[in-house]
Formats: structure tokens, sequence, C-alpha cells
């Protein structure tokens, strides 16, 4: 099952009508905007306090995914056209952010299909969510040995990590990004992800760890084992 | 102070960095106008390219030529749409399928275009005049043959559900490369 059919009720409650008269469009709770974006033609004000409201967390997600700033606006565009293209079906009760996101998550896994379908083609050793990274020469390397808190890093510092995180991101198959991003970023569990890929929940545990063992690799390598807070 | 970092918490920063970082939204006005088939919004584009549409037929039996031999399927008449270029590119559809209001089709292109992977279909009926239906993408698949999948609107689904692959199509292509990188 797509999880874009799928949507849960946080909402706010239907429109109580004088008051949606009286109230600012940005002010007005998802339920009347995603009514008012319903209707034919659609209301442009509250369609723009809509995509204003959560274009942000759309956006973050698909720069995730897609690691690269022009593939996720185009992607968090294309999402949103998407949806306005599946309006009359939208239900003004549903989880908004979630069902924009899960949309632009689809249409990411579409663009990259063949990819999905095969699976990660690395070996899927095992590794412990909880076990230390191994370095090329197998000395074990934790995390804390290549990457500080990044709140306690200077603004270029800052700037260095989030360009080693891309790289590392960027080296990972989609399918293992995918996975780790739907666990660690969505809060998707692995029973929920290994449904829709059609594999175990263990399948999917292990390609979560071996997932977070590659970007520790990958973010040891780029960063060469050196703890960016000394003397901060 | 060093504290223990976990993937996790490496992400969700990143997450933040990013809607920290992100463009600004596109307005209601600009999402509108995009949803806009593009033969609204460039009616004059589209009646050029229906006219050339049209005269393709004329030179039907020696573009089908250069199809490739050996598949089933009757040929389509297709035109690449690109920026200011229009080319022909006889098309043959290799399956066809209507199921619960969805639309499976594979089609190939003579020559296979190099670079374009991904393309916006529109479709154009032959009868009773040449008019836009449908729109959809087709992505290349690793076999060179074009993949369409998409939900038909109700008097289409029923109108195509007997149609077959050895049918002669009730439409012609209109094919206008898209981005395929998201």
């Amino acid at each position: 099952m797509q999880r874009e059919s799928r949507t849960t009720d946080n909402a706010s409650p239907l429109p109580d009508r004088s008051a949606q008269r009286e109230a600012k469009p940005s002010t007005w709770p998802d339920a009347w905007l995603v009514n008012a974006v319903r209707r034919e033609p659609p209301d442009e004000e509250a369609l723009s306090v809509l995509v204003d409201r959560y274009w942000k967390p759309v956006y973050a997600c698909c720069r995730l995914l897609t690691v690269d700033d022009d593939r996720a606006r185009d992607l968090a565009q294309e999402s949103w056209l998407r949806l306005l293209r599946a309006r009359h079906s939208l239900k003004p009760d549903g989880h908004f952010k979630a069902y924009v996101v899960t949309i632009a998550t689809n249409l990411w896994r579409d663009m990259n299909r063949t990819a999905m379908r095969a699976g990660p083609t690395a070996d899927s050793r095992m590794a412990s969510l909880e076990s230390p990274a191994e370095a090329d020469d197998g000395e074990s390397m934790s995390l804390i040995d290549v990457v500080a808190d990044p709140h306690t890093l200077s603004p270029d510092d800052q700037l260095l990590l989030e360009m080693d995180l891309d790289k590392a991101l960027a080296r990972l198959q989609p399918p293992l990004r995918d996975v780790l991003i739907c666990r660690f970023i969505s809060g998707e569990s692995a029973a929920e992800i290994g449904h829709r890929y059609g594999r175990t929940e263990q399948t999917i545990t292990g390609w979560i760890r071996d997932a977070v063992r590659q970007m520790k690799m990958f973010l040891g390598e780029a960063r060469g084992g050196v703890d960016h807070t000394e003397d901060r | 102070m060093k504290r223990a970092m976990d993937i996790e918490t490496l992400l969700q920063w990143r997450r933040e960095r990013a809607e920290a970082e992100a463009p600004q939204a596109p307005s209601g006005v600009r999402l509108l106008k995009l949803l806009s088939p593009w033969w609204e919004v460039s009616p004059n584009r589209f009646a050029s390219s229906v006219r050339r549409l049209a005269s393709i037929q004329l030179s039907f039996g020696y573009a089908m030529s250069h199809v490739p031999q050996g598949h089933r399927g009757h040929p389509v008449a297709a035109l690449i749409s690109e920026g200011d270029e229009e080319r022909e590119s006889p098309a043959r559809v290799l399956y066809l399928s209507v199921r619960d209001g969805r639309l499976r089709l594979r089609f190939q292109l003579a020559p296979i275009p190099r670079t374009d992977r991904l393309f916006e279909v529109t479709f154009v009926s032959e009868q009773p005049a040449l008019r836009p239906i449908l729109a959809a993408y087709a992505a290349l698949s690793g076999d060179g043959e074009y993949r369409v999948d998409v939900e038909l609107p109700r008097e289409l689904a029923a109108a195509w559900e007997s149609l077959k692959v050895t049918d002669p199509m009730p439409f012609r292509f209109i094919l206008r490369p898209a981005p395929s990188n998201m």
C-alpha cells in the first residue's frame, strides 16, 4: 500500500463557516485550507498558506533524499503539483505534512525505480547499531572520534560537517539512503518500511544497520578520524 | 565538551539545516499555473505540433520501416518536441493493458534517444480530431523500452479497456523530454 493514500487524524476540526469568514487564511487550521484547495477552482491564497506552512520540512526531506539543492527544489515542487492533481481526494482530517512528505518520497523512489527494486547490492553484514564502525585497517572507530556534536562547532566547521554528511549520504545506495531517512527522519518502523519493500522486518533492520555502518565509515574517511571539537 | 553522536542525531541536525536553507516556497498562483497542461500554457506551440503530427501520416510507411522488426504491436505516429525543435520518431506499442482504471503501456522509439530517459507523453486523439486527451510520464527501462503507468480518466478507461496491442492505436504521441534526475 502506498502511504500516500493513508491519512491519520490529528488535524483541526472542520470549519465553522462564520469563524472561517472572519479569520485570515494564514491563521486557518489545515482542515480549512485543504477544503479551500479542494474547491474548483482552488483558492489561491489558501494554497499559498498551505505551501508556506509545509514547504520547509518537505524541502528538507527532499534535500536529504536527493543530496542536491536544485533536485530537492524540483522534487519538492513536483510533490505539490502531484498533490494538486489529486486534490479532490484530499482528506481535510488527514495528517497533511506526512502526506506531502510521503508523496515526495514516493516520487523520488519512482525516479530511482531500478535501484530501489534491486535493493542494496552491498554485502549485508549485520553490524549492530551500537557497535563501532571499522576503519580500513580494521581498528575500531566510534563516531565520537570522527564527528563532534554539531552544535559545539564553529559556523565554518558546521559547514564542513554538512558537506561531509552530504557526501556520505550521496555515497549510500538509494535503497539504503531511503531506509535511513524513513527510519530516522520520517520515524517509520522497520516493519512499515519492510511492508513497502516486500521484505521482512529483519531484512530492513539489517539494511538500516548496514546504512549506519557505511555512514560511519564514509564520515570517518572524509574526516580522517580527526576530532573537530579539540580545543573548542 | 564531547558528546556521543549517533547517525540519527546527525541526520536530524542536517534536516534542521536544510529547513533553514530552504529556498522560498512557490506561491499558490505559480503552482496552479504550473499545473496547467502545456497545451493550455502554450496553445500556439501545441497547434504547431499538432500540424506536424498530422503530416506524419504522409510519410508513415517510410517512417515505420525504421522501427525495429520482430515486435508485435501497431505503429504510432510520434513527435519529439524539445525547445524550438521538433523531430519525428516512429514509435511502436509493445504492450498495452487497461485494468482497474490504469493504463500500462510499453513502447519503443527508433532510434532510441541517447539522452532522453524520461518523456512527458501527450496522448493526442486520432478521432474525431487531433486533440490532447491524456498526459503521462514515460521512463526508459534497461531494455530500451519506454514505460507508462498512469491512472486514466473514467471515459478513457472505458473506451480503451478492450484495446489490444495489435489494434490500431486511437492516439498519437507528442513527447517532451522531462528531467529524470530528481
